[in-house]
């Protein structure tokens, strides 16, 4: 009895197999007759990255203390890690205390100057990109020139400057007017 | 007197059942990619190789010794890169080429801003997005076009903000024909077409907004001529054929095992003495099954699965099993 229950079992399986078999026969031919398939199409987007003297800043605070006549010269580097070329420039932001207005600051690569004029007066919004270009993993030193007048009264004592510097970078690619998003 | 069978391992039932499992869920497989693409956005990857053409499939790629896979690297905000896919049509009852894109794989939803211009026949099929691409490209033509030439451009625009840098985006490309009439789509207010509204006498090229007609998608195409039918109703009467065989083969050896059985004990029952146990008979191979040759030419026309070899070794092991030797028939007294 067992075994007849058993057999049966069995030649129901098979034939469940079977017709299973059959439908996907009937199916996998179905799905590739008559069809042209180009696959795997990859696309990946760049990006735009800087370092700008690896996070440290430039002057610290209370390294000096400025005197009438005093020029200070500090240098830094910038590094392009973008996959492409790229256009920067570096301003100030967050800029406080009473010698933002009066401290001169130039940016200067080498010999030429790229930016120059006090803390408030080099904001994002109001300087332009360098006129050369970051090439990819570049990475120049620049220099930054803080000088106190001469010519600065009595009442620029004991007075402070607080400042983030900052840079940014644009792709050169497909970007003729050297515009900053 | 009751007759023995081999009682079979616990091992052998479930290797069937697991058989059949992994079956079923094949065909489901397969029957979930015939269904064919629902959104352009989703994730599921379909093949990863180029179909080979043949002589008697009704398309064929032409670009055998071009590149026609983009490739993409590095792209910014302005970048543009056009190829050219010819499609070839060999079949003179074709009505129309259908063209999908499926979204494969994408980070930072790069598909929403990823543009794409699709140009067959002269006329411009698509431009937009990646991501509001309709299904399917439908492109009506009479049955002599030899070959269609798509012209397909992916591009970036400039207003592409900051946050799509690093994002990628993996696309595939499928083509199929269609061999159905020309179906006028309904008027604006979404009434059915005119009867006297006959299909325009030019080839002329539609665009399908509607997620899909049935004649254009992918399990239809060779179904509505009838000759097309031909070269599935061989594959399936090849497989029923080979399922005839193996239950022929299966109720035959049962046939073979009672009636063997029966004589076996009709031979008790006559000798007098009762005759020494048998030996255990050696359990033979499988290919030497008294089955016969027919086994072998059922594996030859087998099915497509590895689950059948499963099955039929599970079945020789089982009926050629060692036998309980019979117990010996009462003496009666004289």
């Amino acid at each position: 009895m067992a075994a007849r229950k058993h057999s049966r079992r069995m030649t129901v399986g098979i034939i469940l197999f079977i017709v299973i078999a059959i439908l996907l026969c009937i199916t996998t031919f179905a799905l590739i007759y008559s069809m042209i398939s180009v696959d795997s199409h990859i696309f990946e987007a760049g990006y735009v990255k800087l370092d700008l003297n690896g996070g440290v800043p430039v002057i610290e605070v209370d390294e000096f203390i400025f005197e009438p006549g005093m020029t200070v010269v500090k240098e830094f580097y910038l590094e392009n890690l973008s996959t492409w070329d790229v256009y920067y420039k570096i301003y100030f932001a967050n800029t406080e205390g009473e010698l933002a207005d009066i401290l001169q600051i130039t940016i200067a690569d080498g010999e030429k100057i790229l930016y120059e004029g006090t803390a408030t007066g080099l904001t994002r919004e109001s300087v332009k990109a360098a006129d050369d270009e970051l090439a990819i993993g570049e990475k120049r030193i620049l220099t930054a020139t803080f000088h106190f007048p001469k010519e600065a009264g009595n009442e620029t004592q004991d007075r402070t400057l607080y400042f983030d510097l900052c840079a940014d970078a644009t792709q050169t690619k497909n970007n003729p007017e050297r515009l900053f998003y | 007197m009751s007759h023995y069978y081999d009682a079979p391992k616990r091992s052998r039932a479930p290797l069937i059942t697991v058989s059949t499992i992994v079956m079923a869920i094949l065909l489901v497989i397969s029957l979930y990619l015939l269904a064919g693409r629902e959104n352009p956005t989703g994730s599921s990857t379909i093949g990863g190789s180029v179909i080979p053409s043949g002589p008697n499939e009704l398309i064929s790629d032409k670009n055998e010794d071009g590149d026609v896979r983009f490739v993409l690297g590095n792209m910014f905000p302005g970048d543009r890169e056009t190829k050219k896919i010819v499609i070839g049509i060999e079949d003179k009852g074709v009505k129309a080429l259908c063209f999908g894109i499926n979204v494969a794989a994408e980070s930072a939803n790069f598909s929403e801003v990823m543009g794409i211009t699709v140009v067959a026949g002269g006329e411009t099929l698509y431009d937009g997005t990646v991501k509001n691409l309709p299904q399917i490209l439908r492109l009506e033509f009479d049955g002599d076009v030899e070959e269609i030439e798509y012209e397909i451009s992916f591009y970036l625009d400039t207003s592409v903000g900051n946050e799509y840098q690093r994002a990628t985006l993996t696309l595939d490309f499928d083509w199929w024909v269609a061999h159905t009439d020309y179906v006028a789509p309904p008027v604006e207010d979404g009434t059915p077409p005119v009867e006297d509204e006959t299909p325009p006498e030019k080839p002329t090229i539609t665009i399908d907004l509607t997620g899909g007609k049935d004649d254009c998608v992918p399990w239809c195409i060779g179904i509505c001529p009838w000759c097309a039918l031909l070269p599935l109703a061989a594959v399936a009467a090849i497989a029923l054929i080979v399922a005839l065989i193996f239950l022929i083969l299966l109720l035959a050896r049962k046939k073979k095992k009672k009636e063997e059985e029966r004589a076996h004990r009709r031979m008790m029952r006559d000798l007098a003495p009762p005759p020494p146990p048998p030996a255990p008979a050696p359990v033979p191979a499988p290919k030497k099954s008294t089955g016969g040759g027919g086994y072998g030419w059922a594996i030859l026309f087998g099915t497509l699965s590895i689950g059948s070899s499963a099955v039929l070794s599970s079945i020789l092991k089982q009926t050629h099993k060692p036998k309980k030797p019979p117990k010996p028939p009462k003496r009666k007294k004289k």
